[in-house]
């Protein structure tokens, strides 16, 4: 898989349909939350399909379940499957954690140990995901608020590992490094310069809310400062990379994410690109 | 990472530590089961116990806000404090088993019908009811629409033996209760009436704006219904109406119930012995 910089985007929500069609706003890309449009037809299927017609997308999902220990949840590829088929997206991403067990899932982005045998699960799993998309995937670190006791290892050698076993990419949320950076006291930097630079293809920035001793990752808020230092430190060891940024509450005009976005261009454009690790 | 310590663990049947961790977080999501607390890692200020309690938090008030955007009404009619017992009692009984919370709610009528306080007021189900009809018919699948022209077109003898497909997102709503009228005033946001039983059948559907609609059905209109859903033809139709239509009166009373109901854009195509019509 090439790395495809599509520039700088935002997640579609139902708020922007009506704007987008009807102003085409400059924004590079969109990303969908594939579950989202698990529907049969109707408007959300309508607005997603004239959409997908000016703009470039990529689906990314929730409810893969990449590291639950049930079986693979084949009626959920059959539907990612045809998704795909409709939407042509650039890409197909979810989320390295696991969402449900025992046939009852909890819609959240539950946290894995980072132990051997959840490394030799999510390999094989994502290997398996892989051979039934016909494609490689990307997986997102996700933000999180506890620790296992049996984990080996920090999130960053775990999440390396993986993807390297699995030969998938990393959809790198710089916002869930920091939320979990003082969740579990410890240094972005450190996390961000252990990833292998070839291995990261999209960026994922969000606000969230710091309530002082935990800091709750939310995307209910503009991105904050210490995020974007870090951006800054991704786009010199990484490159140009697809960014997109995510707002799920609390959503604003589209202006107001326009000019966020306006901004981590900017932050690109000032790196200076020649001393990036960044190889293909 | 030392590649010689790996474990493999595709054996399904054994329980493994990984499955153990899930299911002990799972089980402290539905029910606070503390049996997880022990795994978790002691990390700074924040407790273990907040630390599980964010996650609890989360997931409640993610499948609570599902409640109250698929069912804004029934909620404005139960009022707040009815509202939180009905979604804390939902929450606890009905588990998530999808990857979409399209479907949470499913049961919520049900529910409504069968538990106290809630099944004291059977409107209160039949409101819920009336929700998730609209909700299913808003997005189900896409189909053309067919024409008074093209009906027109029939040739007379292909008449008899023409069968007639609704459009995908019609419904039928059968209820005791005279909910539809409380529906209309809690959107209009007026007092909604007394609750009264009645007996009323409604056609729900989307038109070709892609707007839900519903309509008030006769006898005849709800007669002509369970026949097409029944697959009979129309000489099957018009002769089973001679029960409530005078002899001379039926041919006529179909066809103004069919060209109603291809004028809302309720019928996707007609079938007949040779060919099925359909929209372009
Ligand atoms: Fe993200």
């Amino acid at each position: 898989m090439e790395n495809k910089f599509l520039g700088f985007g935002l997640g579609l929500r139902t708020e922007h349909f009506q704007d987008i069609l009807n102003n085409q706003p400059a924004i590079d890309w969109l990303e969908i939350i594939s579950e989202n449009f698990f529907v049969a037809g109707g408007k959300p299927k309508h607005y997603l399909h004239q959409i997908r017609n000016t703009y470039p997308m990529v689906m990314h999902g929730v409810s893969l379940s990449i590291g639950s220990t049930d079986p693979l949840n084949q009626s959920y590829l059959r539907n990612l499957t045809q998704l795909i088929h409709e939407i042509e997206p650039e890409w197909v991403s979810d989320h390295l954690c696991w969402t449900s067990i025992g046939n009852v899932n909890s819609h959240d982005l539950l946290p894995l140990p980072y132990s051997e045998e959840a490394i030799n699960h999510v390999a094989d799993r994502i290997k398996q995901v892989q051979d039934v998309l016909g494609q490689q995937i990307l997986l997102e670190n996700v933000s999180s608020y506890l620790t296992y006791n049996e984990s080996i290892c920090p999130e960053w050698e775990f999440i390396s590992e993986v993807v390297s076993r699995a030969d998938c990419y990393i959809l790198l949320d710089i916002n869930n490094i920091y939320v979990s950076a003082r969740n579990h006291g410890f240094e972005p930097q450190e996390y961000i310069n252990a990833i292998d630079t070839k291995r990261v293809r999209q960026f994922h920035l969000a606000g969230h809310t710091d309530y002082g001793d935990y800091v709750i990752d939310t995307h209910d808020h503009e991105i904050c400062d210490p995020v974007w230092d870090l951006y800054q430190l991704c786009c010199q060891r990484f490159g140009a990379i697809s960014t997109l940024i995510e707002r799920d509450d609390n959503i604003p005009a589209i202006n107001s994410l326009l000019s966020e976005l306006a901004r981590a261009r900017s932050v690109l454009d000032q790196t200076d690109l020649s001393s990036t690790n960044q190889l293909s | 990472m030392n590649k010689s310590r790996t474990i493999r663990t595709t054996d399904d049947k054994s329980p493994t530590g990984l499955k153990v961790r899930q299911q002990q977080l799972m089980d402290f999501l539905l029910s606070g089961n503390p049996d997880i607390q022990q795994h978790i890692a002691q990390q700074g200020k924040t407790s273990t116990q907040s630390r599980l309690g964010i996650y609890r938090n989360a997931y409640s008030s993610r499948l609570r806000d599902v409640i109250d955007i698929d069912h804004p009404i029934t909620g404005t009619y139960l009022g707040d404090e009815l509202f939180e017992l009905m979604v804390n009692q939902y929450i606890q009984q009905h588990p998530s088993n999808g990857t979409s919370l399209r479907h949470f709610a499913n049961n919520l009528p049900d529910f409504l019908g069968q538990h106290p306080p809630f099944n004291d007021n059977l409107q209160i189900s039949e409101l819920a009811r009336f929700e998730r009809i609209l909700l299913s018919s808003f997005d189900a699948a896409d189909a053309n629409r067919i024409s008074l022209p093209q009906l027109s077109s029939l040739p007379a003898d292909a008449w008899p033996t023409m069968t007639i497909n609704f459009h995908p997102s019609v419904q039928l709503f059968n209820t005791h209760w005279n909910v539809v009228a409380i529906w209309q005033a809690i959107t209009q946001q007026t007092n909604p009436p007394a609750p009264e039983q009645c007996n009323e059948s409604w056609l729900v559907w989307r038109n070709s704006e892609m707007l839900t609609e519903f309509q008030n059905m006769d006898n005849i209109a709800l007669w002509m219904f369970h026949q097409i859903k029944a697959g009979a033809d129309f000489a099957t139709i018009c002769e089973s109406l001679l029960e409530i239509v005078a002899e001379g009166a039926v041919s006529a009373a179909a066809v103004d119930v069919l060209t109603r109901w291809i004028n809302m854009g309720a019928i996707s195509n007609i079938g007949t012995d040779t060919a099925v019509v359909r929209s372009t």
